[in-house]
């Protein structure tokens, strides 16, 4: 028997009541923009239960298929990204699709929305021909899944065009097969789940659109080599000698999914939800300021369980209140207006300065200077705060990056 | 005094990362050694412990001695730039667990000497620090060493037994770069006639006497003789009621070492707390071992029967104007003598140089030898460092002072 410890903030509830958190996505109102990405997380009815009870506003159950696919799994699945004091930054995984098969899935999207009716309980499908895409889609909807989301991008798949090709990475690929499962879920949502890894998202995004569906989730892990182990020389991780390539996930990929939700958030008006290296609230807030309508989390719960949902929310509501936006909606896409290429940004000039009272004399800022900037910044001695040559200091702020004390170096406009 | 924690390699990743690899780091200038201590903590961080263990050892022939007992509180901690962020690294840890990790590796060929040689007196860590600085530069060295075994005073002196196997362990990696004479005594320069050179690091033979009615009595010794007879074991501990007077290095040794053993310890020291020179880690652990402490107290007769100490008779002390060192001196008091029941008395009031040791060089009232900056006598060939000229000091410090003298003498040799 698997006893199974609540955490005590469930019993203890802040007195401080949160904002509302609310927001629609694909027509369906959230109680927050907090879902459960198909994931190990999503694969077990038990799990899930948890999850949503926990405060999460919904979970894609992890991505099923048609009877009889075969699912060959090996061990074992995650390879960890750790830097210096072993902190895990990054996770990559060689996970395949859920052992589930269709007829599992519609009985537990039954059981969830019957126990969970105010919570979004979406499945992911991955279909290896018209036939099964539309089954899957069409017993999905009549099985009243609130979403539908199709794996175009696992990269451990090859139902792609071509053997060892995501169906993402090809846009006439993605339209076609997103319009056979549109057709098939009818008035139910379709999110097309795309990869990173393509020349541009843009096109890819596009051809989501045009072929009717309702939105992305995207950016998705991204495809990697984790690491070689240098006493055999079998990459990371090593299966019985071999290795393969894993899908990166965690807050190491978050700059990628920021780039893939906006480029795509610019090139269509399809609705986003944003996934990949979000670990807490700040991080979701960024993807939706982007243009993600809500944001799905797989690795930070993998990591740090299903409580994380408390800093979840409660950092959006005081994000809320400190911004004063009126609800979660507003959000979504704010950061874009302020999103340009490179030539149109208004040329400006800066110049670092340096906090006297703050600064602990590492001159960790002038060597960097030195070697790796412009030879801006004049050591004065160990107890000397290092002083910017005003005259060659041309702005470029690596010294407000490398300083480790917050907020001590400032670049200063002119 | 007891080894600082041995960290696990996730500790010590964990404080490696706490590092800010300062520009200039205040570290390298406050550590007598001049380690680079930013780079070795690098190579933690790349889990490349092998060179930092070389690095370190590269530094100071001493290097696991200094590991666990350097005091880095006054040295290259207290310096440390993330003092000022939030705690200071904790490097002498840091040091420790790539000592304790790496097992001392043997120095590669020794450069083929020239033609010059060197004599080198004492094989304690100063004398060892300039015969390897001269060795790497390729003259011939030898050292004269009166004892049995080389290392010094951490060799004899520093007792507790996981130093002692590291220390061993230290010294084997560079045994085979050095020729040494032991059971030698060298007293005069005339002995030395042959050589190039001489550099004389005799440290401090002489123990420092109260000059005390009762001193001679059986169950009375100096810190050096107690400390070494306890590492020999040769009695072992005589009494159960120690005395340790003094408030130095030595004493707090000594103290540690007779409440290891099972003693009751009482330390007399003639001043005040903060006026210890030992250092407050070292305060702290005899004091957490149980020692009582007597402030402004020194001995004025120790009391016998039949020849065997049962009693010390200690006079209070008051404060007086301040000496030369900037701490008040201590002046008795009115009152009668307390007596403490003692059946063994440890005295640990610092050290000489042995008075008739090389006639032929200046010495100052102190009895130390009088030098230049760059550790010259008054004789033209022959120079003197580490505790014979400075006083009771540190094992890197000394060690540091002998290479820095290394490097000097290799400049005379040269022009010669």
């Amino acid at each position: 028997m698997n006893t199974i410890v609540r955490e005590s903030f469930d019993r203890y509830p802040s007195v401080y009541p949160l904002r509302d958190l609310s927001i629609a996505f694909c027509g369906f109102e959230l109680e927050n923009p907090f879902i459960l990405s198909a994931a190990p997380s999503t694969d077990e009815l038990d799990i899930v239960r948890r999850g949503l009870e926990m405060g999460w506003a919904g979970a894609v159950l992890k991505t099923t298929s048609m009877p009889g696919t075969g699912v060959s799994l090996t061990y074992p699945l995650m390879t960890g990204w750790r830097v210096g004091d072993h902190r895990l930054l990054g996770m990559g995984n060689i996970d395949l699709i859920s052992i589930h098969h269709i007829d599992e899935i519609v009985a537990r999207v039954k059981t969830l929305k019957k126990e969970f009716p105010r919570k979004l309980i979406a499945a992911s499908i991955m279909g290896q021909s018209k036939q099964a895409w539309q089954t899957l889609a069409a017993t999905l909807r009549k099985a009243g899944a609130d979403l539908i989301e199709c794996s175009f991008s696992c990269p451990q798949g090859s139902m792609g065009e071509e053997p060892g090709k995501m169906l993402a990475q090809s846009a006439e690929a993605t339209e076609r097969v997103a319009r056979w499962v549109k057709e098939a879920a009818d008035t139910t949502p379709v999110l097309i789940k795309i990869t990173p890894l393509v020349t541009d998202i843009s096109d890819i995004a596009r051809a989501v659109e045009r072929a009717g569906c309702d939105g992305v989730t995207a950016a998705n892990s991204f495809p990697s080599l984790m690491g070689v182990n240098l006493q055999t020389f079998v990459p990371e991780p090593n299966i019985g000698g071999y290795s393969t390539f894993s899908g990166y996930t965690g807050s190491a990929i978050k700059p990628l999914t920021l780039y893939t939700v906006a480029r795509i958030a610019h090139a269509t008006h399809l609705s986003i939800s944003g996934n990949g290296g979000i670990s807490n609230w700040q991080d979701a807030a960024e993807v939706m300021a982007v243009g993600a309508g809500c944001v799905q989390l797989c690795t930070a719960v993998m990591h740090y369980g299903f409580q994380i949902i408390d800093d979840l929310t409660s950092g959006l509501s005081h994000l809320l209140d400190e911004t004063g936006l009126a609800n979660v909606g507003e959000l979504v896409g704010r950061a874009l207006p302020h999103l340009r290429d490179h030539d149109s940004l208004p040329r400006q000039k800066v110049r670092s300065h340096i906090n006297e009272q703050t600064c602990i004399r590492c001159n960790v800022c002038y060597l960097a200077c030195r070697d790796g900037g412009h030879m801006a910044i004049e050591y004065r001695g160990q107890e000397q705060v290092p002083r910017v040559l005003e005259e060659k200091c041309v702005g470029c702020g690596l010294c407000a990056q490398v300083c480790p004390v917050m907020d001590c170096v400032t670049m200063e406009l002119l | 005094m007891s080894p600082v924690p041995l960290f696990t390699h996730t500790q010590a990743l964990a404080e490696a990362c706490r590092c800010l690899q300062c520009f200039d780091a205040p570290c390298i200038a406050a550590c007598p050694a001049n380690v680079h201590v930013p780079r070795f903590i690098r190579m933690i961080r790349s889990t490349n412990v092998a060179s930092a263990a070389e690095e370190l050892r590269s530094a100071n022939a001493f290097v696991s001695v200094c590991g666990a007992v350097c005091p880095e509180d006054v040295l290259c901690r207290r310096k440390c730039s993330r003092g000022r962020l939030d705690i200071p690294v904790d490097i002498r840890a840091l040091h420790r667990f790539v000592t304790a990790s790496v097992p001392a590796k043997v120095f590669p060929e020794r450069p083929k000497p020239q033609n010059s040689r060197v004599a080198v007196v004492g094989a304690g860590p100063a004398g060892l620090g300039c015969a390897l600085a001269l060795t790497r530069f390729g003259f011939d060295v030898t050292i004269f060493e009166k004892e049995s075994g080389i290392g010094g005073i951490p060799s004899m002196e520093i007792a507790t037994a996981r130093i002692e196997r590291t220390l061993q362990e230290d010294l084997h990696a560079f045994v085979e770069w050095l020729k040494f004479v032991t059971s030698k005594p060298i007293r005069h320069l005339p002995d030395l006639q042959r050589f190039d050179a001489v550099f004389v690091a005799v440290g401090l033979g002489k123990a420092m006497r109260l000059r005390i009615e009762g001193e001679e009595l059986t169950g009375v010794e100096s810190a050096s003789t107690f400390l070494r007879r306890m590492r020999e074991k040769s009695p072992g501990l005589t009494g159960r009621r120690v005395v340790v007077v003094g408030g130095g290095n030595t004493a707090m040794d000594a103290a540690l070492v007779a409440l290891d053993a099972g003693a009751g310890v009482t330390v007399v020291y003639r001043r005040r707390q903060l006026d210890m020179p030992a250092w407050p880690e070292e305060v702290r652990e005899v004091v957490t071992k149980g020692a009582v402490f007597r402030f402004l107290e020194t001995p004025v007769r120790f009391i016998g029967k039949s020849g065997q100490a049962i009693a010390a008779l200690v006079q209070r002390q008051e404060l007086g104007p301040l000496d030369a060192s900037g701490r008040p001196t201590p002046i008795p008091a009115d009152d009668p003598p307390v007596r403490l029941p003692a059946d063994h008395i440890i005295i640990a009031v610092g050290a000489g140089v042995e008075t008739a040791l090389f006639p032929e060089l200046a010495r100052d009232v102190s009895g130390h030898f009088v030098v230049n900056e760059k550790g010259a006598t008054n004789v033209p060939g022959v120079f003197v460092g580490g505790d014979a000229v400075h006083g009771e000091g540190t094992i890197v410090t000394a060690f540091a002072e002998g290479r820095r003298i290394g490097e000097h003498i290799a400049e005379f040799l040269r022009r010669t």
